[in-house]
């Protein structure tokens, strides 16, 4: 009699483990392996911007989607400043991630270009893999210009890119102190005559001693200055849509005596060679020292510099629109974003090539995106989103963070600040009037002359282009460099002679010709 | 008949096992720095070949097409060559008659200090500036030497240019001056440690000739530490092409080019900022064969002149 009692007790709990684990085994539908470990080289130094994360692996999003698809990523972050290097040396090894970020705009591109990655057997070509990433592929196919801007001239897919869902509009433009202007009793300056004013009075009147920040290498960004004459640092269209290089331009001329005169009179920051980062440090800026810089429109307002430790209560940042002559036009400024900058690409030889893809394209589905952009948590005051009548927005955990993060780290934190397939309306809905405001007078200017980053070369025209733009680049540079300082050499006439001397026309030409391979795609 | 009884050595790998037994602790010693040498100075030269390649990652060191001297002319024919090569030379040349004798005339001056307490305590104060980080040093120098700095202000006020360290003018004055600065105290523990060995009998002597310090110091010292400073002149000569293009890089901006920018720094914005690994390459082997030509040559003086060479 025991023994049977026994039985039957050691039957149900065999039963009750067979029923517990096969409720445990059932898989969710992102599953894509076990027991396989991705590398990625991504860009960013995280350990510097956030308090608490090491890499990704440290975000919420990002713990989730290992947890759904069972692939670990071992992050491979650069240290701040040694990025370009790092990515340079990521092909010269033998071992190259699985994954790998690239950057147009920023200059982490394979130095060959696309066409020739692909030839080299470096990057993947993903057209033959459309049929494991049916999400992105949904997207891309879905716009026209998204189309075109996803695959080469000769049709290589390259990379995934970085979308954003509904489109984004720019983000970074001029940005002027708002409570020093009201102090000197003027209107946010419109022309350049405007500015003129504003920064003397800023000079005169407040004392401040760096009116406009600009940057040693490059000026200013997005040529936010010379776009209303016409030019930009380097390539842009003209109103006829030829492709134009802005220093042989007359429009540069102006553009540099107007900055040599402003110079002069101190209204630029007179160690602009020292200062050189992209916008002015923490300790010029919160004590008063700038006057007006680029930088993004989320920078705007009070609460963002309030938070890094700005001592003036009335610190109020506010964005202009992109300067103009008197009655002119400008037609430069930084585009509507469908892509953001960020481009993935696969590693030829990865040992987990179908996964890594497949784990890319995950990304772009419903279900993963919502995720990466809102987080794991529900709830209003704490936790990362919320659901209204006008659809997702983000929780307390994210705009109000308790532990004491800013916006933008807590977005790393629990979601993460630049997803693959990205609702830029999530970053818009947080936004102040301040922020709208800068945002709606920026999209004031078109960017028909702006030269999109995705066109290509051949191998031989791109050896030929950087052969060229190599030397003229840095002769460019430093002569806009001191002729704003006042110890040009030569003149602006004979600088333009001696670019053409130095064979920019031939890259003028290729460039163009790039162009409109890029339009008959 | 006289018999000759020579001794000869033992045959030299006899000599050496023997030595090695006796010694190996002192071999032992010795063998991480030759592995190092091996594998940091002697194994890259391998990669000489990028020079005369159109390198590709892709295919490789061995697989690259060879292109000759293409690199080497596309440099020679820059539009910058004449300014870079200009600017390496005059800067290294400054360098050594401004900054080679400073440690030593700062020796002979220790040298000559009575007072033990003294002279130690300026011996560590002047060697505090060379463990100063150069990252460090640089971002003072920058700070004393922009617009608002104090070097700065002390140059406006004298009717000098506004701003020192854009101006191209004063790059090679902050360089050589900081560099002293930083390396004086340091630079000057070789010449010291060659006086000590001066022999006290040759003053001595000297006195009863008649000689006053002053000649002491030129017709004893100097002849007495000559050895040392040529070998120290013959290995500062071996940097003489690479002038601390680390520091120039730190300081220097495109205001400063015209002076600032050597062929070193060249290679760096080239080479490792723009990916054109094999021009890179070229234009430092180019740079590397002048400085071997310029150190052997002084070498070879210096057997002449005086016996005292580094080979």
């Amino acid at each position: 009699m025991a023994k049977k009692l026994i039985a039957l007790v050691l039957g149900i709990m065999m039963l009750m483990t067979v029923a517990v684990s096969g409720i445990a085994e059932e898989k969710s539908d992102l599953h894509i392996a076990d027991d396989v470990t991705l590398r990625f080289f991504f860009d960013l130094d995280l350990a510097a911007n956030v308090p608490g994360m090491q890499n990704y692996n440290d975000s919420d999003a990002y713990k989730w989607l290992e947890e759904q698809t069972g692939i670990h990523i071992e992050w491979i972050h650069p240290a701040s400043g040694t990025s370009r290097e790092a990515f340079n040396l990521l092909f010269a090894s033998d071992d190259m991630p699985d994954l790998i970020y690239n950057s147009i705009p920023n200059g982490f591109v394979y130095p060959s270009g696309h066409d020739m990655a692909i030839a080299d057997g470096v990057y993947a070509n993903l057209k033959d893999y459309e049929d494991l990433m049916p999400n992105y592929m949904a997207i891309v196919n879905s716009n026209e210009i998204l189309k075109r801007e996803s695959v080469t001239d000769e049709g290589n897919r390259w990379c995934f890119f970085y979308i954003y869902k509904d489109g984004r509009g720019p983000n970074f433009g001029p940005t002027i102190r708002k409570d020093f202007l009201d102090k000197v009793g003027m209107d946010l300056p419109e022309t350049y005559d405007d500015w003129h004013e504003v920064l003397t009075a800023f000079k005169e009147q407040l004392g401040i001693e760096i009116p406009l920040y600009v940057n040693k290498d490059t000026f200013m960004w997005y040529s936010e200055f010379a776009a209303g004459y016409g030019v930009t640092k380097d390539w842009s269209l003209n109103t006829e849509g030829k492709v134009i290089y802005g220093p042989c331009e007359d429009g540069y001329g102006e553009y540099l005596d107007m900055m040599q005169q402003w110079y002069k009179e101190g209204l630029i920051d007179q160690s602009f060679s020292v200062h050189d980062g992209r916008w002015p440090e923490n300790d010029l800026l919160l004590n008063d020292k700038v006057g007006a810089f680029p930088v993004y429109t989320s920078w705007t307002g009070h609460d963002y510099y309030a938070k890094q430790g700005a001592t003036n209560p009335d610190f109020n940042l506010v964005g202009t629109k992109i300067p103009v002559k008197e009655g002119g036009e400008a037609h430069y400024r930084m585009p509507d974003m469908l892509t953001n900058t960020y481009c993935i690409a696969v590693n030829a030889q990865s040992k987990h090539l179908e996964e890594a893809i497949k784990w890319m394209d995950a990304q772009y589905s419903e279900e993963v995106a919502f995720v990466m952009n809102y987080g794991v948590t529900e709830g209003k005051e704490d936790g990362s989103y919320y659901f209204d009548d006008n659809g997702p927005h983000w929780g307390g955990l994210i705009t109000n963070n308790p532990d004491g993060l800013t916006q933008g780290q807590a977005r790393q934190r629990y979601t993460t600040n630049n997803a693959p397939y990205e609702d830029y309306n999530r970053v818009m809905g947080t936004w102040t009037d301040i922020q709208r405001e800068t945002q709606a007078r920026l999209m004031e200017s078109d960017y028909s002359a702006y030269i999109s980053d995705s066109i290509t070369m051949t191998e031989a025209e791109q050896e030929e282009f950087s052969d060229i733009m190599g030397d003229i680049t840095t002769y460019a540079t430093e002569f806009t460099v001191n002729y704003v300082m006042g110890n040009a050499s030569q003149t602006f006439d004979e600088f333009r002679a001696q670019l053409k001397s130095m064979n920019i026309d031939r890259a003028i030409e290729l460039k163009q010709a790039a162009v409109d391979r890029f339009n008959a795609r | 008949m006289p018999v000759e009884i020579t001794a000869r050595k033992k045959p030299f790998r006899q000599r050496l096992r023997r030595d090695m037994r006796e010694n190996w602790v002192v071999y032992l010693l010795l063998l991480p720095v030759i592995i190092w040498y091996i594998i940091f100075c002697y194994l890259p030269m391998f990669g000489i070949v990028m020079a005369f390649e159109n390198f590709k990652f892709a295919k490789g060191l061995f697989g690259s097409a060879w292109v000759g001297f293409k690199n080497f002319q596309k440099f020679f024919s820059s539009y910058y060559f004449w300014r870079l090569l200009r600017n390496t030379l005059t800067l290294s040349i400054k360098d050594l008659i401004i900054a080679f004798p400073a440690p030593i005339i700062f020796a002979l001056m220790l040298n000559e200090l009575r007072s033990r307490k003294f002279k130690k305590s300026i011996q560590t104060i002047s060697y505090l500036p060379y463990f100063i980080s150069m990252v460090v040093v640089c971002g003072m120098v920058k700070t004393f030497t922009e617009s608002t700095g104090v070097f700065s202000q002390i140059s406006q006020a004298l009717g000098g240019p506004k701003e020192l360290i854009s101006n191209p003018g004063s790059f090679h004055g902050i360089m050589i001056t900081s560099g002293i600065w930083q390396g004086l105290g340091y630079g000057s523990v070789v010449y010291i440690s060659a006086l000590t060995a001066v022999d006290h009998e040759l003053y001595d002597s000297a006195k009863l000739d008649g000689a006053n310090r002053w000649q002491q110091t030129l017709h004893v010292t100097i002849p007495g530490i000559m050895p040392t400073i040529i070998i120290m002149l013959i290995m500062r000569v071996g940097h003489l092409m690479s002038v601390n293009y680390q520091k120039i890089i730190l300081l220097y901006s495109p205001a400063t080019y015209e002076t600032a920018d050597t062929i070193s720094t060249f290679v760096y914005r080239k080479g490792l900022l723009d990916g054109d690994y094999a021009y890179a390459a070229a234009v430092d082997m180019f740079n590397s064969v002048i400085n071997t030509i310029l150190l052997v040559t002084v070498n070879w003086i210096s057997r002449r002149k005086s016996e005292t060479s580094l080979f």
